[in-house]
């Protein structure tokens, strides 16, 4: 079965779904980063900013294969 | 904090802020700093080929994504070309926001002047005035972003004059290459470790704590205090704020961090102050406490600090001790405040103060910047459409994104005559690289080989000390992506380019002769404007104008002003210091008069209004007599109260008999109608 994206128009203007799963990752994860904070994730690992990004990575391909 | 040896600082070694591999992090900065390539460390390299990687990434996507302006790319790598992390994804955050309403402004401003160039000219005009008045209100990478909303209208709309309907989608485009050059640097940032930005801020903090130390030792001391050496400290510790506000966007701990950082610098400012209250006591009072407030100042928050607690709490006959003892217990206070703040910063933690950090920014120069704005805008269209040259409308955009960028900085001229120097070279350079490096060629490996020799000197330059040679490096860098503007496939027209330069270099030697001609701001104006301003401000304070911030939030915002002062450049040593000993006099004050202000309302919150009607008229007066007879009369009806009324009591007396000292060793008096004759 083919996987549809949800494409949002502003206007009449077409906007990419990736620009959308992005978005809304970066939504996630912003809303994400107290709890991060109190549960000291960057002291779990010795490169805390790959650490981050790869959580925003994963954030955004969950929500790509999800919805 | 005392088992720590005087060598470290009393600050925690690396190990007590428990992070993961601290040693081999450390171990990798030593060896980066230390190991030169060329004069140049390894890490200011690694800076460099991060850049350079960044940049070829960002045009190598935006040419698989055929984005139309893929050049914007690279520009956007260019001007996030910043050393820390949290400056970079700050910047870039920004560069978004201000790119949105930078293209919503060009859409709207093309819209309502579609039908006259003249009243599009204008209305750009005065969007580019009115940013630039916001920028100027604003600091770090917050101006940048305001001036940004400004230009983008030159680059969008300015350079689509003649066909207004492409506006949107030339918004689109630049919009979607800003993204692809952010998304670019922030994967190279991350995966090539770059610093971050809590680090060499907690650095710096720990050293201007050290200085500030040493500042107030040398007062307990008896040494006489050097208005330069003052502003020069309280410049130190207020041009961290645009790193403090940095902070927030590294990491998931950065709110935490910024937060340590605002309540570091708040107290540092407060610790100067105090130490600035001691001196102007006369150098015999209480010599018997000095050699212990300074072993104490050394040594961290003691049993001395106690002591001094318990003196203060049962005063001295002599006024003079009294205010000794009070100003003594609030360095040490603060002095204990700065050092746990910095250790909250190293380790992550949110301190129990929540504290802003305001600056001050005069709002003359930043109308008189947006005026000058305006005016360059204006006079170069009318010139270059004079001229009938090809290229009007860029050049007309070149000059509203210098005066733009200029505006941000401390020297506008200098940046001028930086600018010309740099777009000199930039445009040398592009001509080398796609006439003579590339010369034709189209696979892209070629052309990140052929870029790679001047993104990287430039890119190594830019770290360079000397603020001149960092500005012009950092222009080569912006400068030479604009001009080469590489495309997919590569266009090389010898007439395009040759234009294209012209333009630019007329456009800047034009912002040079306009920076100097058209509403130039001097340093003894600006000198003049500050001065103004905080005797204006001390006189609301006298009159009793209500004020919305915290005490120390003021005093910071007090000391961005003298930092301000402190940072123009004097016509003589004289002079300077005559302006700095003025500006630190009313900072003493309006310090004193807020905190009287302060304490007067919490013994009425205590003890009901009608103990302290006659402390606020006699403010109001700025008599010293009735100021020490109000003082008197608290200390007397202060007896009756409980313990914790008396202590406030014995506060707001100790701040009135401060004021009064204050008054009668001015040599201009404290009076407010002598404060707005100049």
């Amino acid at each position: 079965m083919m996987h549809s994206f949800p494409e949002l128009t502003i206007g009449g203007v077409l906007v990419a779904p990736f620009v959308i799963y992005a978005g809304t990752a970066i939504a996630i994860f912003a809303v994400l980063r107290p709890v991060l904070h109190l549960i000291s994730f960057d002291r779990a690992f010795s490169n805390p900013p790959v650490a981050e990004l790869s959580l925003y990575v994963l954030i955004l391909a969950l929500l790509i294969v999800l919805f | 904090m005392s088992e720590a040896p005087p060598s470290s600082g009393r600050y925690p070694s690396k190990s007590r802020v428990r992070r993961a591999a601290p040693v081999a992090v450390t171990l990798v900065q030593s060896v980066s700093r230390t190991m030169t390539i060329a004069g140049f460390p390894l890490s200011t390299w690694a800076f460099a080929l991060r850049i350079w990687t960044a940049m070829m990434v960002a045009l190598y996507a935006a040419f698989w994504l055929q984005l139309e302006s893929a050049s914007s790319a690279a520009v956007t790598v260019a001007i996030l070309a910043l050393q820390t992390r949290g400056q970079t994804y700050q910047k870039a955050a920004y560069r978004v926001l201000a790119t949105i309403i930078g293209v919503v402004a060009s859409i709207v401003i093309a819209a309502l002047f579609a039908q006259s160039r003249s009243l599009f000219v204008i209305g750009f005009a005065g969007w580019l005035g009115l940013c630039v008045y916001a920028g100027g209100v604003l600091d770090g990478n917050r101006a940048y972003s305001a001036v940004l909303s400004g230009y983008t209208v030159a680059l969008v709309a300015m350079t689509q004059i003649d066909s207004p309907q492409n506006i949107f989608s030339a918004g689109i485009n630049r919009g979607a290459a800003i993204v692809v050059g952010i998304a670019a640097l922030a994967l190279i940032s991350e995966l090539f470790a770059a610093p971050n930005v809590h680090t060499g801020l907690s650095d710096k903090l720990i050293a201007a704590h050290r200085r500030v130390r040493a500042f107030a030792l040398a007062i307990l001391r008896g040494e006489s205090v050097n208005p330069i050496q003052s502003a020069s400290l309280l410049h130190e510790i207020t041009a961290l704020h645009p790193d403090i506000t940095a902070l927030f966007a590294e990491s998931s701990g950065g709110g935490a961090r910024a937060a340590a950082a605002r309540s570091a610098a708040v107290a540092l400012v407060a610790e100067v102050s105090a130490a600035g209250a001691l001196a102007s006591l006369p150098a015999n009072t209480l010599p018997s406490l000095r050699t212990p407030l300074g072993e104490a100042l050394a040594d961290g928050f003691g049993k001395e600090s106690r002591a001094l607690q318990q003196l203060a709490d049962v005063g001295y006959a002599d006024p003079h001790d009294a205010l000794f003892t009070r100003h003594a217990l609030d360095l040490l206070i603060e002095n204990r405040r700065a050092q746990d703040a910095i250790e909250d910063l190293q380790a992550g933690r949110r301190p129990p103060r929540r504290i802003l950090t305001p600056i001050y920014r005069s709002r003359r120069a930043a109308v008189r910047n947006g005026l000058r704005a305006f005016l360059a805008v204006v006079i170069s269209a009318i010139l270059f459409s004079l001229g009938g040259w090809p290229f009007a409308s860029q050049g007309v955009a070149w000059v509203g994104l210098t005066i733009a960028f200029s505006a941000n900085t401390p020297n506008p001229r200098a940046f001028a005559a930086e600018a010309v120097s740099a777009m000199a070279i930039a445009a040398l350079l592009a001509g080398v690289t796609e006439f003579l490096i590339l010369d034709g060629v189209d696979q892209f490996p070629l052309l990140a080989i052929g870029m790679a020799p001047s993104v990287i000197a430039a890119a190594l330059l830019l770290t360079n000390p000397n603020p001149k040679v960092a500005t012009i490096a950092f222009l080569v860098l912006v400068f030479f992506a604009v001009i080469l503007a590489p495309t997919n496939p590569q266009v090389y027209n010898p007439q395009s380019y040759l234009f294209s330069s012209f333009m630019a270099i007329t456009s800047v030697v034009l912002l040079f002769v306009i920076l100097r001609t058209v509403l130039p701001t001097s340093d003894a104006l600006r000198r003049h404007w500050y001065l103004t301003s905080a005797r204006a401000e001390m006189s609301d304070l006298l009159a009793g104008g209500r004020f919305r911030r915290l005490d120390d939030e003021a005093l910071f915002r007090d000391a961005d002003r003298i930092g301000q002062l402190a940072a123009l450049q004097p016509v003589d040593d004289d002079e300077r210091r005559d302006d700095l000993g003025q500006a630190l006099e009313i900072f003493g004050r309006a310090a004193a008069v807020r905190r009287v202000r302060t304490t007067l309302a919490e013994l009425s919150a205590r003890a009901g209004g009608r103990l302290v009607g006659d402390a606020y008229s006699a403010l109001l007066g700025c008599d010293p007599v009735s100021l020490r007879r109000a003082a008197a009369d608290l200390a007397n009806a202060g007896a009756q109260l409980d313990h914790d009324g008396q202590s406030a009591a014995h506060a707001a007396s100790l701040d009135l008999i401060w004021v009064a000292f204050q008054i009668d060793t001015s040599p201009s008096g404290f009076g407010q109608h002598r404060w707005t004759t100049s």
